[in-house]
């Protein structure tokens, strides 16, 4: 399971940087609009998960994400 | 009391990927060409979408000089070729001479100087001077930059280019709202006459934006389409329930708008009127529209309001219609709120489907596309509409159409909330 939580801390970093505010008790069940995180603010953070991971999420992987545990899944999928 | 000043077009030019006189460009609609190809002016691999609606065939030589084609973005070639052609079919296309006093009436000119002045506007300016000068001041020091770079890269640059050119002395300078820049400058360029700033407002849109870091950032924020099966020209699909982006598009497209009784004094041809305008913002969100569309909405009203008339009286629309997901929807929203029952009657054809976006300058040529179409009586198709999402039941034209219509609606509306909606009248 580790590998999970190496994607939930790296999506935690990314959406401190990104966002400037502090994500400490997000969780994989978290509702991403429910952090204020807005829709551009998630292409941010989408996109600098793939510059780290050397991955691509294509555009129809995101629109089924509603919780932060979609995205990690969505981007697992594509290592 | 003065009399309320009638707002007409006397002359219309365009720039763009389906041509560069209105004829070729509205033939081209008409048959229901895609102006749209895969980028070959820069490496694509890394983008997320490679195409574009570009413009190949435009020689800047042919409007202007070597070194004013250097040092001016290729926006403002775009720029002035459709304005002097639009001033050409006005029969303003008049040379500067230095013997006349501009703010003094001479029977030798058409229009005083000081009574015409220039709102041709550009969202994102010479993105290309800017490039060019950043990378020069990043390998050979700042001393490397051109002393032309702030002129070359400022939005105001096409408006200072026209007025130069014409010497022209009445208001000029530019308007910025991203996708509804063009459709704001028309409809402020109108507002100058009806006040009687102005007797003639050469009005309209250009944008020459698609560099490789512009189609990075729109591509980075997921906006951008993607060719279908690898056909570019099936990527716009405005309505249709698999669009998933806008696409690229440059180009310009300038209106003479003209008070009426001054275009009937010199015996100009009228091509149709801007009848009413309305100017609002959604106050929401920077790319997304308001979800019930009530910005788009109250700007629509306002345009109706103006014009004297309601939804009975709109026999076309030419909507903004991206192809976003989003954005067609609250567009519909918008339509259905002020046009109620009547919308379903109302034939609507997207330009964006055959001519991608042109950004800037999207509302000019898409008015002047508007303007054909109540001059012929005759829309053109909206493409790409292989099924249109079942949410809009609406009255799209799919292939090219006799219509009748006196009155037609055009929408705009832009990242930061900025919307204009336009009614059109045939002459």
């Amino acid at each position: 399971m580790s590998g999970k939580q190496d994607l939930l801390a790296l999506f935690k970093e990314t959406a401190t940087q990104v966002d400037k505010k502090t994500f400490d008790n997000v969780t994989r069940e978290s509702v991403i609009t429910e952090l204020g995180i807005d829709s551009l603010a998630m292409m941010q953070i989408v996109g600098e998960m793939e510059t780290r991971l050397d991955v691509m999420i294509p555009d129809e992987d995101l629109v089924e994400i509603i919780t932060v545990g979609d995205l990690c899944t969505k981007v697992e999928a594509r290592l | 009391m003065t009399a309320e000043r009638r707002v007409a077009v006397t002359g219309m030019g365009v720039v763009s990927p389906l041509g560069h006189d209105v004829e070729t460009f509205w033939q081209n609609l008409l048959a229901g060409r895609s102006g749209v190809s895969f980028i070959t002016e820069f490496p694509t691999e890394k983008l997320r979408s490679d195409i574009a609606a570009s413009i190949r065939d435009f020689d800047p030589l042919t409007v202007m000089g070597a070194k004013e084609a250097e040092i001016n973005g290729r926006v403002t070639h775009f720029g002035l070729g459709a304005a002097i052609s639009a001033m050409r079919e006005a029969g303003l296309d008049f040379p500067r001479d230095p013997e006349t006093v501009p703010t003094t009436d001479d029977p030798r000119l058409p229009v005083r100087p000081d009574r015409i002045g220039c709102l041709l506007s550009t969202g994102q300016g010479g993105v290309d001077i800017f490039e060019q000068q950043i990378l020069k001041s990043a390998e050979r020091g700042p001393r490397a930059v051109s002393p032309y770079f702030i002129t070359g890269v400022m939005l105001n640059a096409v408006s200072a280019l026209v007025s130069m050119r014409y010497g022209l002395m009445g208001p000029s300078f530019n308007i910025a709202s991203a996708c509804t820049t063009a459709t704001h400058s028309i409809a402020m360029s109108a507002l100058l006459i009806k006040a009687g700033e102005a007797d003639v407002m050469v009005a309209g849109g250009a944008e020459a934006a698609t560099r490789l870091n512009t189609v990075a950032g729109f591509g980075n924020a997921r906006a951008l389409a993607r060719a279908v099966d690898g056909d570019p020209t099936n990527a716009s699909r405005p309505f249709d329930r698999q669009r998933n982006g806008f696409v690229m598009g440059e180009g310009a497209g300038a209106l003479i708008l003209e008070e009426e009784e001054h275009a009937k004094k010199r015996g100009a041809k009228i091509l149709g009127y801007v009848a009413g305008f309305g100017l609002t913002s959604d106050g929401e969100h920077v790319t997304r529209p308001h979800p019930e569309g009530l910005g788009l909405a109250l700007a629509m009203e306002r345009a109706l309001g103006r014009a004297g008339i309601g939804p009975a009286d709109i026999g076309y629309i030419n909507p903004h219609a991206t192809s976003t997901p989003q954005g067609d929807v609250c567009e519909v929203a918008a339509m259905k709120r002020v046009l109620g029952a009547r919308l379903r009657e109302i034939p609507i054809s997207a330009t964006k489907s055959l001519l991608g976006h042109l950004l800037g300058a999207a509302g000019a040529v898409e008015t002047i596309a508007t303007l054909c179409t109540l001059r012929d009586q005759r829309a053109h198709p909206s493409i790409n509409l292989d099924n249109p999402d079942p949410a809009f039941d609406l009255d799209f034209v799919r292939e090219a159409r006799a219509i009748t219509a006196r009155y037609a609606l055009k929408c705009s509306a832009g990242f930061g909330g900025h919307n204009c909606a336009l009614v059109l009248e045939r002459a």
